[in-house]
């Protein structure tokens, strides 16, 4: 194999794919980029086998070929040349030599034929979506994910086609974010639980530009999203997703205003004093007031005073910070909506005026 | 790779109970189990297993292949009470005891001074001396090879899988011996003619990582008889205490004092490490004789300090009239709970 690349497209396109390489893999070959030549391009892979990316970077074509090299040398070499032309020069061996103006380097390889690829996709569910709809809502709820391993089913985000609505909810139990998107078309329903690595990966690569598109692709156990030149395979994680409607609440007896950013900056303070201490802090509504406190018998305590718009009950609540701050730092709107119904039972979080943002944190009772 | 890790499961367990109990249900097919149409078998005895009776089977279908069987409808309660007995015995060895069911448990025993074997061995003869039922023990390197060991050679089996005898142990043995293979993933192994745990021995581990992702690789592991799993003690502690035997018995209050304020200390940085706090201190004496006494008091606030436990475990000593010479001396902090705060779950019922 021997090809011409430019170094910034080559640097981009092993960037992307190496989100799928894992640096402890259970098989060496896994540490590796599978680079082919397709046509008139160059085509990269970098898989763990729960997940793989693939991506097309431009070239010109000498000789084609395939070959796997070692992801971190690639990278690290590849970054610290010129930003200019490069060749890359593969033998039956697998010796690959990379050369770029007076540098030459050369990488031991492994066989492209033994680079294990996750199963293709063959048919399933299919729609389009907006990529920056899906990154908003990957956002969303990504956070709120599980990493307790033991409940697989928790480690990701659930994905729900129903009534013409995309719906995708994550938990991991003691809070819960559940966001919507209308489809405006008829779907077939479809319901599947995403892992939370392929939602982080998503997130980092899906263009938050208006007019871009992502094409879907589901079956009962993987799932494919191409877009931008870039193709991401996942795993779906099997079992029961919690009932998560019935943990959001409908009723509430105190209902508050608050501004979105003083909230988040007076959490952050009130949990500087907490972190060792399970970061929990106090919160008080009373006559339209709000009173943020914490106490760490180490340190000392603070307190926080907030102006709010109050309706209801007075009541108050603890909560563990990051839980709050968590779901603050993604919501897009000036003003938050607060539910609450006494100090035992859920909180809800929303946007102001719309619904298509839900978010339940689950108070913690002080000894 | 010591054999620190000891699974130990009761040999037909709630049956067994019974049949201790009622000495008419012994020698004979006893089913314990639901009554109603729909109830089915929790536990057989030996007896009732010869008729081919196994426990998740329908009782109508299990009083049709042993119309004689003895039912009996089950007895939590009782159950419970054994169990905690036979835990109590597990405690007593180590602190890493990770309950599975009511009749069974791992153990990992490596801070103990006495070989595994030894425990085991002393685990089985207690368990038949003092609570007169059979348990069967497995010993290994492992939780997943302990607790295949403890499967060999039931009732009453010792079974001991080392690094010199686990592969030729292993190779015979059917996939569905292998943790985490269930029906599905068994069939699935079966189609790629997958019958036994050698042939995933001698499989290409990238075809297995290829069609079962992460399961694959745990799977291969597994037929390798390796497992990374760690005995883990669920949630807080009921009580933590230390003991002593002193060595030479004494009734001298001055010395006992001493040896009660290096307890409380040992217990208070327990207790501290735990993250929890507790009401009810125990103080425990065993006499020259062997007879054991034990004196409590529970304070209205929760305590966690060496100088709080001390006190009352000295005022608890004080008030006892020696009348005997004392042989071992214990403090123990019960009545737990966790420092910090709660964290409610959403998936719970109210509180």
């Amino acid at each position: 194999m021997q090809i011409k690349v430019n170094k910034k497209e080559l640097y981009e396109g092993i960037q992307i794919v190496s989100k799928a390489v894992s640096s402890k893999s259970t098989l060496p070959i896994l540490s590796g980029i599978l680079i082919k030549t397709v046509n008139d391009k160059l085509k990269l892979v970098g898989t763990d086998l729960e997940i793989g990316i693939e991506c097309n970077v431009n070239a010109k074509i000498i000789s084609n070929g395939s070959t796997v090299l070692p992801a971190n040398y690639l990278t690290s070499i590849i970054r610290e040349l010129p930003n200019q032309e490069l060749e890359l020069k593969v033998n039956e061996e697998n010796n690959a030599k990379i050369i770029c103006d007076l540098s030459e380097f050369k990488i031991n390889g492994f066989p492209a034929d033994e680079f294990p690829l996750l199963p293709e996709i063959e048919s399933g569910t299919e729609y389009l979506l907006k990529q920056k709809n899906l990154k908003t809502m990957i956002d969303r709820i990504k956070f709120a994910t599980s990493n307790d391993e033991s409940r697989p089913f928790l480690t990701g985000g659930l994905l729900l086609v129903e009534d013409q609505l995309l719906k995708m909810v994550a938990t991991d139990s003691y809070r819960l974010s559940y966001t919507e998107l209308n489809l405006d078309k008829e779907l077939s329903d479809n319901k599947v639980i995403i892992p939370s690595k392929t939602l982080d990966e998503l997130s980092k690569l899906l263009s938050s530009e208006e007019e871009k598109e992502v094409q879907i692709l589901t079956t009962d156990n993987q799932m494919l999203f191409d877009f931008s030149g870039i193709t991401i395979i996942s795993r779906l994680i099997e079992g029961n997703f919690p009932n998560y409607n019935q943990v959001i609440p409908n009723n509430f007896s105190t209902q508050v205003t608050v501004k979105r950013k003083d909230l988040l900056n007076a959490t952050k303070r009130a949990s500087l004093f907490v972190k060792d201490n399970s970061n929990i802090i106090r919160t008080k509504f009373e006559d339209s007031r709000l009173i943020i406190e914490s106490t760490s018998s180490k340190v000392g305590e603070s307190y926080e005073e907030l102006e709010i718009e109050q309706q209801g009950d007075n009541t108050e609540i603890a909560f563990n910070a990051n839980y709050l701050m968590d779901v603050l730092k993604v919501i897009d709107s000036e003003e938050v909506l607060l539910e609450l119904s006494g100090k035992l039972s859920p909180g809800v979080i929303k946007e102001m005026k719309s619904d298509e943002y839900i978010y339940v944190i689950m108070p913690v009772r002080s000894a | 790779m010591e054999l620190n890790i000891i699974h130990i499961d009761m040999d037909a367990f709630y049956a067994a109970i019974e049949m201790r109990d009622n000495p008419n249900l012994r020698g004979k097919p006893v089913i314990i189990g639901g009554t109603s149409r729909r109830g089915v078998v929790s536990t057989a005895s030996y007896e009732a297993r010869e008729y081919g009776i196994h426990s998740a089977m329908p009782m109508a279908k299990a009083k049709k292949l042993c119309p004689n069987g003895i039912i009996i409808q089950p007895n939590h309660q009782k159950y419970k009470k054994v169990s905690k007995a036979i835990h109590d015995i597990f405690n007593e060895y180590t602190d890493l005891v990770e309950p599975l069911a009511l009749d069974e448990a791992f153990l990992d025993v490596e801070a103990n001074s006495q070989n595994s074997i030894q425990v085991g061995r002393e685990i089985q003869r207690r368990i038949k001396k003092e609570l007169n039922l059979i348990a069967s023990i497995g010993i290994s390197y492992n939780k997943f090879l302990a607790k295949l060991a403890s499967d060999f050679d039931k009732p009453n089996g010792f079974k001991i899988i080392s690094p010199q005898n686990v592969n030729r142990l292993l190779s015979k043995l059917d996939v569905e011996a292998l943790w985490g293979v269930g029906p599905k993933t068994a069939a699935n192994l079966k189609d790629h003619n997958l019958y036994k745990v050698k042939d995933i021995v001698d499989t290409d581990l990238v075809f297995l990582i290829k069609q079962f992702g992460k399961k694959g690789y745990q799977i291969y592991q597994l037929a390798q008889g390796k497992d990374k799993r760690k005995v883990t003690p669920p949630g807080l502690p009921k009580s933590i205490g230390k003991e002593t035997t002193l060595r030479i018995d004494t009734n001298d209050k001055v010395l006992l004092s001493e040896h009660l304020k290096k307890l409380s200390k040992q217990v208070a940085v327990r207790v501290q490490n735990k993250e929890v706090h507790g009401k009810t201190v125990t103080l425990k004496l065993k006499y020259e004789d062997f007879e054991v006494l034990s004196r409590s008091q529970t304070v209205d606030d929760y305590i966690n300090e060496e100088s709080e436990i001390y006190q009352i475990a000295d005022g608890l000593l004080q008030d006892e009239e020696l009348t005997k010479k004392i042989r071992l001396i214990g403090v123990t902090l019960s009545n737990l709970k966790s420092t910090i705060y709660q964290q409610l779950n959403l998936f719970q019922s109210k509180n």
